[in-house]
């Protein structure tokens, strides 16, 4: 068959109605998304922001106001979390500078979109570096306390457990998806 | 822009346009939710860029360039996949197939369209609704050198393929 023939069964399509769209319930969906807060990378941010600022500063708040009970360990972790929030506020200003490079072909959408999953995976790889101090800290300071070996066991576990699931989520999701649209690009542009 | 004129510019493009959306969403997903999950991102997308929109290009080469980019970011999520063995309800889908009656040299080349990767079945459609090579780079970012090694491989693939298959013209 030649390709003209092939254009000519594609152009039956026009006779036939495949599809149906239900407008009432498409309504309802865009207004719902438009809604919700416009990306993924973006919830991320502010929940990490939000986190490491809220727990930061509250560590060292307790940590200076009672300065009897105050640990140099609780200190430290809290010293750790602000500055983690303040340097995801300065990447997160870099990307957002970043965000209207990229021009509206094909190829700039999959160079934003391998820039965004990139970045999501920097996140997600920080994030699991962090879980050392975080742990470090807060293992030393309940043996510092004399904690049981049950608590310190508790607390381990849940690190663990914590690591096991950001490792997971940083390898079969952000780097998969990096993986798939650098194949994109790379076939594009090949 | 107001809100009612964005979405009665989106209603008028729907309406319009909705045959070209469909058949990137039937290039690029094969089942029914997944094909109702592709049709709510595009028509999230077409509906976020109607005040972008300045007329520089005709409303069809935008809508592809939406929906083709749209198709190429929801291929690349993980998703999961239901097994879709029991008929699906009208009731809980966006878009659902009006018509059983399926045509067969179209599934035919439905099917050879979606045995392409992701980007050649994006040239492949542009190719078959007739945009020409400079609309074709524009629209994907590469040269038309480029699109044109891509096209010339493509057609070759669907010729040597049509081989295998009945049909009557």
């Amino acid at each position: 068959m030649k390709f003209e023939d092939m254009k000519k069964i594609w152009d039956e399509q026009a006779q036939e109605q495949v599809y149906a769209i239900n407008e009432e319930k498409l309504h309802d969906n865009i207004r719902s998304r438009k809604r919700s807060t416009s990306q993924l990378v973006n919830r991320i941010e502010l929940f990490l922001i939000g986190v490491n600022g809220f727990v930061g500063a509250g560590l060292l708040t307790l940590n200076v106001i009672d300065r009897e009970k105050g640990l140099f360990y609780g200190l430290a972790l809290g010293i750790v979390l602000m500055a983690m929030a303040v340097l995801i506020v300065i990447w997160r200003n870099r990307r957002l500078k970043d965000e209207k490079k990229f021009d509206r072909t094909m190829l700039g959408d999959l160079e934003h979109a391998i820039s965004n999953a990139t970045y999501q995976a920097r996140l997600s790889h920080v994030m699991l570096l962090m879980v050392i101090p975080v742990f470090a800290f807060t293992i030393l300071a309940a043996w510092l306390e004399q904690k049981p070996i049950e608590v310190l066991a508790v607390i381990a576990l849940l690190f663990v457990a914590a690591t096991v699931l950001g490792r997971w989520e940083h390898r079969s999701i952000h780097v998969k998806r990096k993986k798939r649209l650098v194949a994109m690009r790379d076939m594009l542009v090949g | 822009m107001t809100e009612t004129q964005q979405e009665s510019i989106f209603q008028d493009w729907l309406r319009q346009h909705k045959g070209l959306l469909f058949k990137i969403i039937r290039a690029y997903a094969f089942e029914p939710y997944d094909r109702d999950d592709l049709f709510q991102e595009i028509a999230v997308q077409v509906w976020r860029s109607v005040p972008k929109f300045r007329g520089e290009s005709a409303v069809t080469t935008w809508l592809y360039r939406i929906a083709l980019n749209t198709a190429l970011r929801w291929k690349s999520q993980e998703r999961k996949h239901v097994d879709h063995a029991q008929p699906v309800p009208h009731s809980g889908l966006v878009l659902f197939e009006e018509t059983n009656a399926q045509n067969e040299r179209i599934e035919w080349l439905y099917k050879e369209i979606s045995s392409l990767n992701e980007i050649e079945r994006s040239l492949c459609l542009l190719l078959l609704d007739e945009f020409s090579y400079k609309e074709m780079a524009d629209i994907l970012g590469i040269s038309e050198s480029n699109v044109a090694v891509k096209i010339h491989r493509i057609k070759n693939h669907l010729t040597n393929k049509s081989k295998y298959f009945n049909y009557e013209i």
